[in-house]
């Protein structure tokens, strides 16, 4: 085994596009995951938490002020740490530790 | 009534598994006859599933949506002039390795992936395999139109395919993607979407594209967004790849395993050209190489990805502290060998100006200033007959017989030296970079003796246009074989800095 060392922290992430619609999913992520840090860099948004990120449809909908589709969010993501627990009509799940 | 729209979940399940059937008078061998050669085993190819629920219909719709939006970005800034608003013209040979060494291999992942598409057995990771195919056509495209605007205006954009087969510097990302497609199916998808797109890619298309965008060039940092928003689905695919396989059967497991230890070594030294890019060529710059590399590989692939392998017994990759040992020489090693051969690329380099030294000196206090900094200080000195006031290593490296960098890395446990290894094979002396690419070799030397070397080529006398009339003519042959023209030498004796000076001579061209 070759043990690793390394001082860092463990969380999960997005990056997100610093975009009209890339804000508005930014804001509802900020409401439903209490705890959410955010790092700006040009272009881009970096979205982590420690334990899990969870996109829900009607928040992002309520920040967008029309319908959305939980598969827009292929529009707005750049790329991710963790895994897609869950992708359905309603949310969007990142977490580590996912079985499938 | 109106009829009742199906979930997400129901859409996905009938437009993949639904359209896959029973071959009934062709036996399932004779279909994927690569499918088993690897020693991978698989019980139930239906526990597969991809967690984007990509269906054929949502793809267009959003692959198109994204392009309609490059497409708009990239108009709005040719009508502007936009290439006069970039932070400087030296900027722009970051871009040119970009697109000599990148966009090719984006071809040759759309080969790779439509193989792929083609010989798994299950219908799941199949649909996104094809899917992939398909994207990475896609970021080939964007990338080149995006290359045509400064190819108008700049050196370096002209003959990237013809480069890419054939510069020596360019055989380090050619044989990366030569040695993935050679290898059968599960490997490739390991290499590619697994070490690769989850771990690595993050580091050209997420800090280098936000550089991109600090320094003006909004093209380039869309189609990076853009590009990585589909590799976010491959990097899935690479994910669900992985832990399927290891699901699927023990015996898997140190396949994979091996897989992973050699892959991340093979592509973190490709990266390192994109530590060179980012801590050299971006005239403004957002994150450091080491930053970058402590955000995306320790924090997210060893903290977070690793410690969710642990349970399937796979361990972090083999040589890994090595690639820690060696985040603050790197770039530094890098940029220093792309500097002392410029005179056979077709990019410029430059000595840092000062003030670059000195955010070289702050990122990395422990050898900016200790290692590296003297010798451009001596390379302003130490000029030779060529064009540019400074050094070029007038010669032909040897190069790492896995990779294929120059042998230029500095050991990190004694960074007076540069580390050499060699093994013996057949008779034959091997040179290597690093005990990671000599730990390659060892593995499958039948393949790596194969390594088509370009100063070994160049000696064979395979790299010329005509044959050279005496030994002052053998770099220019050379150059001629390879299609550089005026693309070469240090950027302040180069057309595109002329060019810059004299655009920017007159503002009112600038501001539009
Ligand atoms: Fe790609
Ligand atoms: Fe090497």
């Amino acid at each position: 085994m070759t043990a690793v060392e390394t001082k860092r922290e463990r969380f999960v992430a997005v990056d997100l596009q610093k975009t009209e619609e890339g804000y508005n999913v930014l804001q509802a992520i900020l409401k439903d995951n209490p705890g959410t840090r955010i790092d700006e860099f040009p272009g881009y948004y970096k979205v982590k938490h420690p334990e899990k990120l969870i996109i829900k449809r009607e928040t992002v909908e309520s920040f967008m002020g029309r319908s959305w589709d939980t598969q827009e969010f292929n529009l707005v993501i750049i790329s991710y740490a963790g895994n897609f627990a869950e992708w359905d009509d309603e949310k969007i799940l990142i977490q580590w530790d996912t079985h499938m | 009534m109106a009829k009742k729209k199906l979930t997400l979940a129901q859409k996905y399940h009938i437009y993949t598994r639904g359209l896959d059937w029973e071959p009934t008078y062709v036996s399932k061998k004779d279909i994927y006859p690569y499918a088993e050669y690897e020693g991978i085993k698989i019980k139930d190819w239906n526990k597969w599933e991809d967690p984007f629920r990509m269906t054929v219909e949502a793809y267009w719709k959003y692959q198109a949506e994204k392009d309609r939006r490059f497409y708009a970005i990239l108009d709005g800034f040719i009508q502007n002039q936009g290439h006069l608003t970039l932070s400087d013209a030296r900027y722009l040979n970051s871009i040119k390795l970009f697109i000599q060494g990148v966009t090719p291999l984006e071809y040759m992942a759309h080969r790779g992936f439509a193989f792929v598409a083609r010989h798994l057995p299950g219908p799941g990771p199949r649909t996104a395999a094809f899917f992939q195919s398909m994207d990475e056509l896609r970021h080939t495209q964007i990338e080149v139109h995006a290359a045509s605007n400064f190819n108008k205006y700049y050196d370096g954009f002209h003959s990237m395919t013809h480069m890419h087969d054939r510069v020596w510097y360019l055989s380090v990302p050619k044989s990366y993607f030569d040695d993935a497609v050679t290898a059968g199916p599960f490997e490739y998808i390991t290499a590619i979407s697994f070490s690769f797109e989850y771990a690595l890619t993050n580091l050209l298309f997420v800090p280098f594209m936000s550089g991109a965008a600090y320094n003006g060039d909004t093209p380039t940092m869309t189609f990076g967004f853009s590009a990585q928003s589909d590799e976010s689905r491959h990097m899935t695919l690479g994910l669900q790849v992985v832990k399927f396989l290891l699901e699927q059967h023990e015996d898997n497991v140190p396949i994979i395993q091996r897989w992973i230890d050699k892959w991340w070594w093979r592509g973190y030294r490709l990266t390192s050209l994109v530590g060179a890019m980012m801590d050299y060529m971006l005239p403004k710059r957002v994150m450091s190489w080491k930053e970058s590399f402590e955000l995306y590989i320790e924090d997210q692939i060893l903290e977070g990805l690793f410690r969710d392998l642990e349970r399937y017994g796979i361990r972090p990759p083999l040589h890994m502290n090595q690639s820690i040992k060696e985040k603050e020489f790197l770039s530094h090693d890098v940029y220093w060998i792309l500097f002392s051969f410029t005179f056979a690329a077709a990019f410029h380099s430059w000595i840092p100006k000062e003030e670059e030294m000195e955010w070289l000196a702050e990122k990395y206090p422990r050898t900016f200033n200790q290692y590296y900094r003297w010798r451009y200080e001596k390379a302003k000195e130490a000029k030779t007959p060529l064009p540019g006031d400074r050094f070029y290593y007038i010669g032909l490296p040897q190069l790492c017989q896995v990779c294929q960098i120059p042998m230029g890395f500095t050991n990190p446990d004694d960074p007076n030296n540069f580390v050499q290894r060699y093994v013996e094979y057949e008779g034959e002396i091997y040179h290597f970079c690093s005990d990671g690419c000599k730990w390659i070799f060892e593995q499958e030397p039948e393949k790596y003796v194969q390594a088509w070397l370009p100063v070994h080529e160049i000696y064979k006398g395979n790299c010329f246009a005509e044959p050279p009339k005496g030994p002052d003519d053998v770099v220019p042959q050379v150059l001629k074989w390879y299609n550089i023209q005026t693309d070469n030498f240090d950027y302040f004796v180069s057309e595109d800095y002329k060019n810059w000076k004299e655009w920017h001579k007159d503002m009112a061209t600038v501001v539009v």
